[in-house]
């Protein structure tokens, strides 16, 4: 019989683990707790060290025997005979039975039938109901039924029943009867030989980092939310504001924020000097000026040509770790001893942009943080044979790493499990 | 029988397309119309399974074939199919024309007509690959790589570079980790690569296929052999050279300058009472790796904790295990910012003069040992390895991969890998997953039988100038001159198309995708539209069919509307296009030509990108000298993060 094995997370790492192993005839129930694949790069837009897509997958055996990449939207995660894809689920208890797993998992209505709706976005049209959009900034709003970002995968969309009046307009309209307001919750048994650990990191929100007022102004912002700014499918449409909707000519990044901290994350987060110069990259583009205060560049050699590219366009950079971010006359001021010169200095910006650790999800979630060591991350091997993790869930890195990890990893659950040829 | 089937999206693009003008409209064009609701439901397939056989030509006006043509890649009985994205690249963008979005898909539709009779059944081409392995080795990776696959049953050589012993392993692979986890890696790893079959020796040639190479080796006692293997593997290490400083700091002329590597051996002679003082130095005009600067960090933490006072200067110290840094600090090592401008040697010792960059602060050390942060450079033999082999090395000098996101073991050639430090310098965890990451590719293409499929390109032997254009064309080593014959090797090609635009006779035909049909189609698309749309102005987008073609699907969805008139014509690879069909479509009259590719280095097909902006590039100065419009014609990346693409490149003057 085949062999099954259990993905958490459907991030790149995870789905990309979750193809290798479909492609060498594992079967794969993939789940992911949010409603679309993507994890974090569903926020980012566009990613080092290539400066393309960050929805794009590495592609499997059926497109050019593996050769190529492929756009989330027309990879075929949702396509592959062994591959099954569970989204809004949650692991809600794992047991062991025989040295094999019995998983157990949990999913949320999406309320939308995936193998009845057409994508047509028509009940999206007819719903009254706004609300503020999760991807959105800068007061971007969505429908109560929405599709998160348009390269989402499922393409389908999905509705919010917090928000949503149960008017049944959306239901009229789907001629294919893809819509069920009454949908429940779901529960479902899975036996497996194998678990991997992909669910990722996160970055975490900067709210009570003293001396940093992120609560208090929302030009303080994050990467991720930055991210969103420059996105020219986001609500900004790509223009970088402020909140008072001006455009930005100023901008000051923060590294480290809490990152490399005894008091707050240990570890050196890895990716946020490079996201940093990427964006800083992108806003200089725009003509917009950008300084950034660091500690050390730790930029990967494969992300080499963005601190290159940071310098030529003028970005300035001043070595030293602002102590404090604070609102003067509605402005975010930093204020940060430059480590060169020994001068204090205080610079006013339209935005300030933190880069805060990415800290784990996988710790999130009861059923499996025994799997995590420290500082919330698991190693590649948990417990040979059985469990093992990849991508950020070992710990931050860049994409090429994950991916490799991810590729190891699928070599190593098919060795354990199957052998050889 | 030529039949067209549309289909409505749960009865929504009505919408914006007059359905019933479209049926009578392009009529005669077919033999029969279907429309259906929802063609991607099992209803619509199952429909679709009873309405085309084998021998149909079909278009299909629906959503893009990203979406619909996954399914009906398996459900369609015929492979004449071509696809008009209704959805997408008409009714989504033009929501608030609807006369015109329908005389749009009118054009679209009459030029998949004509699309569908230049199909021709795509080539399939025998998967056969020879199931042994070779590795180039020197790293840790190799052995990794050696002792998975023979894990998996796979027959592998490791081929040693001559001057490399084994015993080496530990003492050339030090800076991966600490010296008790290496070791105990290198002798797991030796047990278990026990069956690998090694040779001494260097790669003199390369010849076949991927699947199926030749390579020629050179023993080092004298004897020459030729193996065939299907995949090869350079899983080389890294090697510490000296800095760009070293001479400035008086290396080699003097026992006090030494480099970080040979650091621990001066520690390790060391007696407990002769406590020295040690300037340790980065080049600050160098960019450390991840690897080197934990490397440091455990020399010097290593250094300190022997007794010396060790000062480390540096402008960014980078690890990706923070802990080591704390470490360092913890065991006394002094950190300062700023870079060695000037070395004297003095009877009390070497003096170091450090500036500060910025304020010129000046800081003088007068130390027993300098220690220079060495610099990890690819083995020595990797440029004429890279030679034999046809592969492209980074500005490094490191072996490039394929494309630096998703692909971090595939090199320019289809069946040959990297894995570990042949690649960058890496710590032992990430090489160690490296070299897992090419197994795993190379396991896949070996046990891989069956056949793949695809238009491939044919050269007309008539035409042929035997100029070898093609030949170089080619990313991917496809085709070749042999005796007065060009060859097409099928189990290298992509089906991209490249060679076809190389081609200066355009003796080479590319399956389904004629010069002929380029010609044709752009012609009838500007007659329909004149017919249709009088004088109103028109582009064209010649775009490659994947990230330009994602960024219009994309435009579709994420809502990103732009004027009708505007007709993308896809192309296997943007480096398909050549001045030929740009100024066809002048000729005809387009307004604005647009050639649409993947981002600066990111081709599928690895040169299509560049290519097509050296066409373009040809093309301007051509009408620049015959006095025309150079901005007509324009090259440009399109990707599916920038939606709006579409909408800036298309707007129309006035
Ligand atoms: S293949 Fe798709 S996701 Fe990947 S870079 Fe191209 S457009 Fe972006
Ligand atoms: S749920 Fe129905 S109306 Fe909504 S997109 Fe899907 S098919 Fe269209
Ligand atoms: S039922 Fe809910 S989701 Fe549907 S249209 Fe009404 S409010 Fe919107
Ligand atoms: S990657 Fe850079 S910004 Fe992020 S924690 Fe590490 S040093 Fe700080
Ligand atoms: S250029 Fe492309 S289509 Fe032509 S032979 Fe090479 S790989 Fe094949």
């Amino acid at each position: 019989m085949a062999k099954t094995a259990v993905v958490i997370g459907a991030g790149l790492a995870g789905i990309q683990v979750a193809q290798q192993l479909t492609d060498l005839g594992i079967v794969v129930h993939l789940i992911e707790k949010e409603s679309i694949i993507g994890g974090l790069s569903t926020h980012l837009g566009r990613v080092f060290p290539t400066g393309d897509c960050a929805l794009c997958l590495d592609a499997s055996t059926e497109i050019f025997d593996g050769q190529h990449r492929r756009c989330q939207y027309r990879g075929l995660v949702t396509e592959k005979k062994n591959l099954k894809l569970h989204t809004m689920t949650e692991i809600k208890s794992i047991t062991e039975v025989d040295g094999n797993f019995k998983i157990s998992i949990k999913s949320q209505p999406r309320y939308v039938d995936l193998d009845r709706c057409v994508v047509c976005l028509e009940c999206i049209e007819v719903c009254d109901v706004k609300t503020p959009d999760e991807y959105g900034i800068r007061g971007g709003t969505r429908k109560s039924i929405y599709r998160p970002v348009p390269q989402g995968v499922p393409l389908a969309p999905l509705i919010d029943m917090e928000h949503c009046t149960k008017c049944g307009k959306c239901v009229e309209i789907c001629k294919v009867n893809a819509i069920d307001l009454e949908e429940k919750e779901s529960t479902k048994t899975i036996k497996a030989d194998a678990l991997i650990l992909a669910t990722g990191v996160e970055e975490k929100i900067p709210l009570d980092f003293p001396g940093y007022e992120y609560r208090t102004s929302d030009d303080i912002i994050t990467h991720a939310e930055l991210a969103r700014l420059l996105d020219p499918a986001g609500s900004t449409n790509g223009v970088v504001t402020t909140s008072s909707g001006n455009n930005v000519s100023e901008v000051t990044m923060v590294l480290c924020v809490g990152s490399r901290d005894l008091d707050a994350s240990e570890y050196c987060s890895q990716a946020c000097c490079t996201y940093s110069l990427k964006h800083a990259d992108m806003l200089r583009d725009r003509g917009i000026d950008v300084t950034i205060c660091y500690m050390d560049l730790r930029v990967p050699k494969s992300s080499e040509h963005y601190l290159t590219q940071a310098r030529e366009k003028g970005v300035k950079f001043l070595r030293g770790k602002p102590d404090r971010v604070v609102i003067r006359e509605g402005k975010p001021v930093t204020i940060v001893e430059d480590t060169q010169s020994q001068k204090r200095m205080q610079i006013e910006s339209d935005l300030v942009v933190l880069a805060s650790p990415l800290a784990s999800l996988g710790i999130e979630n009861d059923s499996i943080t025994d799997f995590f060591a420290e500082y919330g991350f698991a190693h590649r091997v948990v417990r040979e044979g059985k469990i093992y993790a990849c991508g950020t869930a070992t710990g931050p890195t860049d994409i090429p790493t994950s991916i490799a990890e991810a590729n190891a990893v699928a070599l190593k659950v098919y060795s354990d499990l199957i052998g050889g040829v | 029988m030529k039949k067209l089937i549309l289909c409505t999206c749960n009865k929504t693009l009505t919408k914006w397309l007059d359905f019933a003008r479209i049926e009578k409209e392009v009529g005669s064009t077919f033999e029969s119309i279907h429309i259906h609701d929802a063609l991607c439901l099992e209803e619509g397939l199952t429909f679709l399974d009873a309405e085309v056989s084998k021998d149909d030509t079909v278009v299909i006006g629906a959503c893009t074939s990203q979406i619909i043509g996954v399914p009906l890649a398996e459900r369609l009985k015929s492979e004449l199919v071509s696809y008009v994205p209704l959805r997408e690249h008409v009714a989504w963008v033009h929501k608030d024309d609807q006369k015109g979005a329908t005389n749009k898909a009118l054009v679209l539709l009459n030029d998949a007509a004509i699309h569908v009779d230049f199909l021709e059944p795509q080539t399939a081409v025998d998967i056969e690959m020879e199931k042994k392995v070779l590795i180039v080795g020197g790293g840790i990776a190799g052995l990794k790589v050696a002792s998975d696959l023979l894990q998996l049953g796979i027959e592998v050589t490791l081929l040693e570079p001559p001057e490399f012993n084994s015993k080496d392993y530990l003492e050339k692979n030090q800076f991966m980790a600490d010296s008790s986890t290496l070791k105990g890696v290198v002798k797991d790893l030796k047990t278990t690569s026990k069956g690998v079959k090694k040779v001494c020796g260097t790669i003199s040639k390369l010849s076949g296929r991927a699947g199926l190479y030749s390579v020629s080796l050179k023993r080092d006692n004298g004897k020459e052999e030729e193996i065939l293997v299907g995949a090869i593997i350079i899983a080389t290490n890294s090697e510490h050279s000296p800095p760009s400083i070293a001479k400035m700091c008086h290396y080699g002329k003097t026992n006090q300058t030494l480099l970080l590597s040979e650091l621990s051996t001066l520690i390790a002679k060391q007696t407990a009472k002769e406590s020295k003082t040690i300037f340790v130095t980065q080049d600050p005009s160098y960019h450390d790796s991840s690897v080197a600067g934990s490397y440091l960090l455990r020399e010097v933490t290593y250094a300190a904790e022997k007794g010396n006072t060790v000062i480390v200067a540096h402008s960014d110290i980078h690890t990706k295990d923070e802990n080591l840094y704390r470490a360092a600090r913890k065991s006394g090592v002094i950190f300062i910012r700023g870079s060695l401008e000037k070395v004297s040697k003095k009877k009390k010792g070497l003096v170091c003069r450090l500036e500060n960059t910025l304020e010129s602060q000046v800081r003088e050390f007068t130390v027993d040992y300098l220690v220079l942060q060495t610099q990890l450079k690819p083995w020595s033999g990797t440029r004429p390895l890279a030679d034999t082999l046809g592969l492209n090395l980074d500005r490094e000098g490191f072996i490039k991969t394929r494309y630096a996101k998703m692909k971090p073991v595939q090199t320019s050639k289809r069946g040959i890998f990297i894995a570990g430090n042949a690649k960058t310098p890496m710590n032992l965890n990430d090489a160690l997953a490296s070299a897992s990451n090419a197994s795993l590719e190379v396991f896949k293409n070996l046990i891989a039988d069956g056949e793949r499929k695809g238009w491939i390109p044919v050269v007309d032997e008539e035409l042929c100038d035997l100029c070898d254009a093609c030949v170089e064309a080619c990313p991917n080593d496809a085709l070749r001159h042999e005796g007065d014959l060009i060859k097409h090797i099928p189990m290298n090609c992509e089906f991209c198309g490249i060679c076809v635009s190389a081609c200066p006779t355009r003796a080479i035909e590319f399956q389904s995708h004629s010069k002929d049909s380029w010609l044709t189609r752009i012609e009838s698309i500007a007659t329909k539209h004149k017919k249709l749309e009088g004088q109103k102005p028109f582009s064209l987008v010649y775009a490659c069919s994947e990230c330009a073609n994602a960024s219009i699907d994309q435009a579709g969805f994420a809502g990103k509307g732009y004027p009708t008139g505007s007709y993308v014509i896809q192309f296997p690879c943007a480096g398909m296009v050549s001045p030929i069909e740009i100024l066809k479509g002048l000729v005809v009259g387009a307004e604005k030509i647009i050639v649409a590719h993947c981002p600066p280095g990111g081709c599928h097909h690895q040169t299509g990108d560049h290519l097509s902006e050296l066409v373009v590039k040809f093309t301007q100065d051509m009408l620049k000298s015959i006095g025309q419009d150079p901005s007509r014609v324009k090259a440009t990346y399109m990707i599916a993060a920038l939606p709006n693409k579409m909408q800036e490149e298309v707007a129309h003057r006035g």
